[in-house]
């Protein structure tokens, strides 16, 4: 059972956040956020007041007065009232984060408040006219409610419908004005809501009680007193009146329901190698729905677990916006692709990560303003963060246009810190050397900044996202900048795979990686340069032999007909030969634990059908000699 | 479970609501073809419920809803209308009619309407 003190932190984190971004937003010179950053304010000082929490509900309150103030143009926004803005919000979640640990809020709002309260007093003598706000509608007066009315998407006869409204509310009080205006009402030109302002003492109850009369329809909004622009209500508190009714589900509870199902796909595979084997004919009906029950089952599992990335997006720029201010360095920060939803589990561990690599941006990346002048580029630098849907996996890229990344001055302080010798350095191309980076040990800051610590992010990155079963790549060019993409499955532990024989044993190439299967004839393969290539629709595509990259000997001729497994590999397509193509299959990832989790080229194991263990590659790891398609 | 009276000049319109009505548990006491005799089966059997179509011989929907109107304030009058008669609907609403529905029939309208007077 979540105590009221649960329910008050999330909801309050989620005002929070609102009110983080609409502060945002207001300071790039938006106002139309104001309503709505009052109003979270409003909602979080009702919250903690009830709780009890003082600290809280006294600084909420000081931010109330004060975007009160601003909203009705008494004081102007400046970077001051922003800044002292920000700093209520910091000290708001400080106070949050201590009472989810248990503790009380432990904070001092003191200053603070004390702070909000001197700039909301610095409002001029006169009340000026309350500010206009943008929109068909005016404020509304006192007495005058205005009520929203959606019908139903199958409404016939819609003018009809808001004549009953109408008719309802009259019962009621005064119609002063309604949008659209009457004529479009009656006939019925209009899509599906309207609005009416009824001046009226009923309360809110009542004009419900009464509208339920009529019916097909589907949404009834009343707002009073304080509420302003239509627009702004439609677009944002749309949310607010879902009619879906929602269950808090522990998230362990999801952890373990996904095991279950997790074993029951590879029982599942089991019993399709079973019958197969005896050739039990009289299963296959069974066995088809038992899979197509386990698809559905595997599908609503992770529908379930499933957020969109925003909830850990929406922290970074006030971060970006802090580090860069810090750094002093302009940066203009775009997120994309908010609502692309990853796995919880999935999202909560790129959490980290993703601050590691922003911050590697904003310090080792964009130059500073100076710098980039000189070079040609633009003052500000352009910090990309976006999330993509490609396939059946996501991809989230971190870009910079930067510096981008030297490799020349990589290999140079690889071999200062001993991680390689000289004459590795020279072998190494452009593409192994960027990768030095993710080496442990590895710090490319000349000092030891606070900001990105000790440079030992990196590698804990990669690990972090190859331990979720993705893979991390990267793509850059001196003086043009960085992108970082990550390549993330949707679901953490199952996915599909191709699954494929090398040597006598069964490797597992994600599919997601796979871009083609050819089966390649000994004609079909030259040799150029000493490397083994083929030719796919006019490019020409380098081919290794996947045991040999794997570091086993292999006892068979090179040149001969096999099937190639084409995948990319850092912006690449290569090709890998194998033995054969065994099929594709579900397979439940189980990582690799101890020495073998640093053995390049393998990003986890599973458990085939027969109960055999075979390996998970990964293909951002596996050393390839350097080699440009043409 | 209401007891409803439908009265509509078409018997295949009175079978589609005999049915999606009786299949939901509401009793069907009568039927009537048009407004007059929709009025005097009115009187006879008192029903919770009429469905009442617009146009109709002899005596029109809307009328008969004046007369029934007349004789009992309290009744409860569905009006069944086809699409483009909105102007008829709301005249029927205004002779005092509580509500409405629009063939062709949807079974969750029809119900929603129907146990909302109940």
């Amino acid at each position: 059972m979540e105590s009221y003190k649960d329910v008050f932190v999330s909801e309050s984190m989620e005002h929070l956040n609102s009110l983080t971004q609409g502060l945002l937003e207001l300071e790039k010179g938006n106002e139309e956020v104001l309503t709505e950053i009052f109003r979270a304010a409003h909602t979080l000082k009702g919250m903690s007041a009830t709780m009890g929490y003082e600290g809280m509900a006294k600084i909420t309150h000081e931010m109330e007065n004060l975007l009160d103030a601003v909203r009705n143009g008494e004081v102007e926004i400046t970077s001051e009232v922003i800044d002292v803005l920000f700093e209520a919000v910091d000290l708001l979640e400080a106070a949050l984060n201590s009472l989810s640990e248990g503790d009380d809020e432990n904070i001092s709002a003191e200053e603070v408040s004390q702070k909000l309260s001197k700039f909301a007093q610095t409002r001029k003598e006169e009340r000026t006219t309350p500010a206009e706000v943008k929109g068909e509608v005016k404020k509304l007066e006192k007495g005058v409610k205005r009520i929203d009315i959606e019908l139903d998407k199958d409404c016939t006869l819609k003018s009809v419908r808001a004549y009953m409204a109408f008719r309802e509310l009259r019962e009621l009080g005064e119609i002063v004005k309604c949008i659209p205006d009457e004529e479009k009402l009656e006939d019925g030109n209009f899509d599906r809501s309207f609005s009416i302002f009824l001046k009226t003492s009923a309360s809110d109850e009542e004009i419900r009680k009464r509208l339920k009369k009529v019916s097909e329809l589907s949404k009834i909004e009343i707002h009073s007193g304080e509420a302003s622009s239509a627009k702004e209500d439609k677009t944002k508190s749309g949310g607010d009146v879902k009619s879906v009714q929602t269950v808090r589900v522990s998230i362990e509870r999801l952890d373990s329901l996904m095991n279950l199902v997790g074993e029951l796909v590879i029982s599942k595979s089991r019993l399709f190698q079973i019958k197969n084997k005896y050739a039990i004919d009289e299963l296959n009906e069974t066995l088809a729905y038992i899979d197509k029950l386990t698809t559905s089952l595997q599908e609503e599992v992770q529908e379930m677990r499933m957020v969109e990335v925003r909830y850990v997006f929406d922290r970074f720029p006030r971060m970006v916006r802090d580090l860069a201010k810090k750094e002093g360095k302009k940066v203009d920060f775009v997120i994309e692709g908010k609502d692309i939803e990853l796995d919880r589990t999935v999202l909560d561990e790129i959490g980290d990560p993703l601050v590691h690599l922003l911050r590697n941006c904003i310090d080792h990346g964009i130059e500073t303003p100076e710098e980039r002048v000189k070079s040609g580029k633009s003052e500000t630098g352009k910090v990309l963060l976006k999330a993509r849907r490609v396939k059946d996996h996501v991809e989230i890229i971190v870009a910079d246009d930067g510096r981008g990344i030297d490799p020349e001055k990589i290999k140079r302080i690889a071999v200062e810190k001993g991680l390689i010798s000289e004459k590795e350095a020279e072998k190494m191309s452009y593409d192994e050397a960027k990768m030095l980076i993710f080496t442990p040990g590895f710090s490319s800051a000349e000092k030891v900044t606070d900001i990105s610590g000790r440079g030992v992010g990196l590698d804990v990155v990669r690990n972090k996202i190859l331990s979720l079963g993705g893979t991390v790549e990267l793509e850059s060019e001196v003086g043009k900048g960085t992108r970082f993409v990550l390549k993330l499955p949707l679901t953490l532990a199952i996915t599909k795979a191709l699954l494929i024989s090398a040597g006598g044993k069964i490797y597992a190439i994600p599919l997601n990686n796979v871009n083609e299967i050819l089966n390649v004839k000994e004609e079909d393969i030259s040799t150029v340069m000493g490397q083994e290539v083929i030719q796919l629709r006019g490019k020409i595509l380098p081919v290794y032999d996947l045991l040999s990259l794997l570091g086993k000997a292999t006892a068979t001729n090179g040149k001969r007909a096999r099937p190639v497994v084409i995948v990319e590999k850092g912006g690449n397509l290569i090709g890998l030969a194998v033995d054969e193509l065994i099929g594709q299959q579900e397979i439940v990832i189980k990582s690799l634990d101890g020495k073998l989790r640093d053995v390049r080229g393998f990003a986890g194991s599973t458990i085939m059908g027969d109960g055999r263990v075979s390996l998970i590659l990964d293909i951002a790891s596996l050393g390839v000699g350097e080699w440009q398609s043409r | 479970m209401a007891k409803v009276l439908v009265v509509d000049d078409a018997a295949f319109m009175r079978m589609m609501l005999k049915n999606i009505l009786g299949k939901n548990g509401h009793q069907i006491v009568g039927e009537a073809q048009n407004g007059a005799e929709g009025v005097k089966k009115y009187q006879e059997l008192k029903p919770d419920v009429v469905t009442m179509d617009i146009i109709m011989p002899e005596v029109n929907g809307i009328e008969a809803v004046r007369q029934i109107m007349a004789m009992d304030p309290e009744a409860k009058i569905v009006m069944v209308s086809a699409l483009g008669q909105e102007a008829m609907v709301k005249e029927a609403l205004e002779a005092g009619a509580r509500d409405f529905i629009v063939k062709p029939f949807k079974e969750s309208k029809v119900l929603e309407v129907i146990e909302k007077l109940c």
